[in-house]
């Protein structure tokens, strides 16, 4: 979508900060709304005015004030990393307040700037949660995050696809929000934001992240929550899980398909949890 | 020693008679106008049973029972009604030995009657003070409060004054070193006045305080925007709505789960295209529908999607509990049948003139010269105080002819 040069000028005699994140922002009241918020953070007009700019360059708005926050918490966010979207706090906030009081150990992969990990340990004080991520950055990240927030975390920087991972012992709840955008489809769906500011490692991916969840974790794990891009990566899990596994899709507030869930047949516990999650 | 005692004295002893003057006096002496009004026996009754829990509660204490905050408070109250109970009883007591002279005794009759006249509107005051204390107190008298303001007609004139009232509840609350905060605020897209805002004030108690505000605000003056010095009437709409509960996300979650998934649906208002990874721009707006009542709260205030989540429930709790009230009391009034005259939402309630300088309250008909002390939030207790006391005396009234 393009704005026009003429409504430009005319946002630009009001306010030329305004003008200058009417186009990324895709119209006026959402570039209000960034301004405020600018204004808000950086209270200095200096700053406020080099944040537009960079801010008319693309660059996310996380990136410009440093942070975002997610769910009850407040998570850094870094160029190297992949800044948390609401659709996952969406799921991440229903999903913990169905586990509440329930005992488990839950592994997140890929964890990024630890957003769900940290979510999960903060709402879940019995759950013991471990953050896995095989980026240096993100690992780092984590940690910060974990430190800011006064939490406790356990990290690990492996490589998902490529480890057994026999070392963590009994799982009860595997996470995860891989990248899911198909190579062929990233500059066509993708945003230019999206492209230019954060890293690939996050964002490209098709099915691997859901093959290894088949081969490696449905073994060991008594449930798992995976975020998807599409309809067809939650029908790759569905068809691949077998029999003793009940599988279902979530859709996100917007109705596209978000997460695929899933927990062993019998379990009466998940069973309880993810009652009415969404329609299986 | 007061008069009425010392006429009370001076009866005993028999006095000569002056029958024949007081024969002739008696067609102009009694009814002066002044006529004793007597409490109906039921309220006295319902007095009687306060005064009944305050023996109780006595009775409790001497036992060597200790008070919880509840009881302190109910006894701090009931202890007050009797106190008031004892001078109504008495001074109706003397007024009728008055009236007894007044009828019996010539020789006294000029200063009894005096005295009568004086006892009169003193035990119509104690009455008064004693029925104020009958009415049931507001059902949301001890929460905080949350204001919405929306300009009404006049364009940005109204825009302006709304923003002015904004101001004059934060000066209010804080004049009172009340907390508040603001939880959602638009601007007009001109920079001048305001679209809506909410504003929240923590204080306990502070419901009581500004319920009589909510209504149609009227300005008259001539706007920073005229050209040719011409005074403009515009209206601003205040709704004062109960704080439910805690704004906080905990708080939120649970009271989301008390709705039957159909009863509301929570919508997010996002830009198109594929979404998750695909997109990265902040998207926190949140609109809660909630279907049974119709009302739609949108909020986005916050960078936070949670937090826009938390004050949506917290305004929609608000609003869900002022409705049920406003119907619960529609209903009590169908049941009564009465025409009290209530102040319609739709009806104005205060003028703002400023080429006067003068407010005046349309409902208790009370002016106060002074629109700078009132817009800071310095003064405006006036105008509460006026409107609580047109408030109490109506209540009562309606008390009375329940009766």
């Amino acid at each position: 979508m393009r704005v026009c040069p003429a409504y430009i000028r005319k946002v630009s005699r009001q306010d030329p900060l305004l003008a200058m994140l009417v186009g990324v922002c895709r119209g006026e009241s959402q570039a209000r709304q960034e301004l405020r918020w600018m204004r808000q953070e950086l209270v200095d007009p200096a700053r406020v005015r080099w944040a537009c700019k960079l801010r008319s360059r693309q660059v996310p708005l996380q990136h410009v004030l440093g942070s975002q926050p997610f769910g009850a918490i407040d998570v850094l966010c870094r160029p190297q990393v992949l800044i948390p979207r609401w659709e996952t706090e969406e799921w991440v906030c229903d999903l913990t307040s169905r586990l509440a009081g329930m005992r488990l150990q839950i592994v997140d992969l890929c964890t990024g700037t630890g957003c769900v990990a940290l979510h999960l340990q903060r709402s879940l004080s019995a759950a013991r949660v471990t953050a896995v991520d095989c980026s240096a950055s993100a690992i780092a990240l984590a940690q910060c995050n974990a430190g800011r927030n006064e939490l406790q975390l356990r990290l690990l920087q492996r490589d998902v696809l490529g480890w057994q991972p026999d070392e963590i012992g009994r799982v009860d709840l595997v996470v995860c929000n891989p990248p899911y955008i198909p190579p062929d489809k990233l500059v066509r769906d993708a945003r230019a934001s999206v492209r230019f500011y954060e890293p690939r490692l996050a964002l490209v991916g098709d099915k691997e992240f859901y093959e290894n969840l088949v081969r490696v974790w449905l073994s060991r794990t008594r449930a798992f929550v995976y975020e998807v891009g599409s309809e067809d990566q939650c029908a790759y899990v569905k068809k691949h899980a077998g029999k003793e596994w009940i599988v279902g899709t979530r859709k996100d507030a917007r109705g596209e398909a978000r997460v695929v869930y899933g927990y062993r047949d019998g379990d009466s516990e998940f069973a309880r949890a993810f009652k009415g999650y969404d329609n299986l | 020693m007061s008069i009425s005692y010392t006429i009370r004295m001076l009866t005993r002893r028999s006095l000569p008679s002056y029958g024949l003057i007081a024969r002739r006096w008696s067609s102009t002496v009694p009814e002066s106008g002044l006529k004793l009004k007597e409490l109906h026996p039921s309220l006295l009754k319902r007095v009687e049973k306060y005064v009944e829990e305050l023996h109780g509660l006595e009775r409790m204490l001497s036992d060597g029972g200790s008070f919880n905050d509840t009881n302190q408070k109910l006894y701090a109250k009931v202890s007050y009604i009797k106190d008031i109970r004892d001078r109504y009883l008495e001074q109706l007591e003397s007024l009728k030995e008055l009236q007894e002279i007044i009828d019996e005794d010539p020789s006294l009759r000029d200063d009894a009657q005096s005295e009568y006249e004086k006892l009169v509107p003193e035990l119509t005051e104690t009455s008064n003070e004693l029925l104020r204390k009958l009415i049931p107190p507001h059902e949301f008298a001890d929460k905080a409060c949350i204001l919405e303001l929306r300009p009404g007609v006049g364009g940005i004139e109204a825009m302006i004054f709304a923003q002015d009232l904004l101001n004059m509840y934060a000066g209010y609350a804080q004049n009172k070193k009340w907390k508040f905060h603001l939880i959602s605020k638009s601007e007009n897209q001109s920079g001048s006045g305001i679209v809506d805002a909410i504003l929240s004030i923590d204080e306990p108690g502070s419901y009581n305080r500004l319920r009589h505000e909510a209504g149609v605000h009227r300005v008259q003056r001539i706007p920073a925007t005229e050209t040719k010095g011409r005074t403009h009437t515009s209206t601003a709409a205040v709704v004062v709505l109960p704080q439910m509960g805690e704004e906080s996300e905990k708080a939120s979650d649970a009271y989301e789960r008390s709705f039957k998934p159909d009863e509301i649906r929570i919508d997010v208002m996002r830009a198109s295209g594929k979404g998750g990874q695909h997109v990265n721009t902040t998207d926190s707006a949140v609109r809660i529908t909630h279907f049974p009542s119709g009302i739609v709260v949108s909020m986005q205030d916050e960078r936070s999607q949670h937090k826009n989540k938390a004050k949506a429930f917290a305004i929609l709790r608000a609003r869900l509990a002022e409705k049920e009230r406003q119907e619960k009391e529609e209903k009590e009034r169908s049941v009564r049948k009465d025409q009290v005259t209530t102040t319609d939402r739709s009806d104005k309630i205060r003028t703002y003139n400023f080429p006067q300088n003068r407010i005046t309250d349309h409902r208790c008909g009370y002016n106060i010269h002074d629109i700078e002390g009132i817009m800071s939030g310095e003064r405006l207790d006036h105008l509460i105080d006026a409107m609580e006391e047109y408030d109490a005396d109506a209540k009562a009234k309606e008390l009375l002819e329940e009766a």
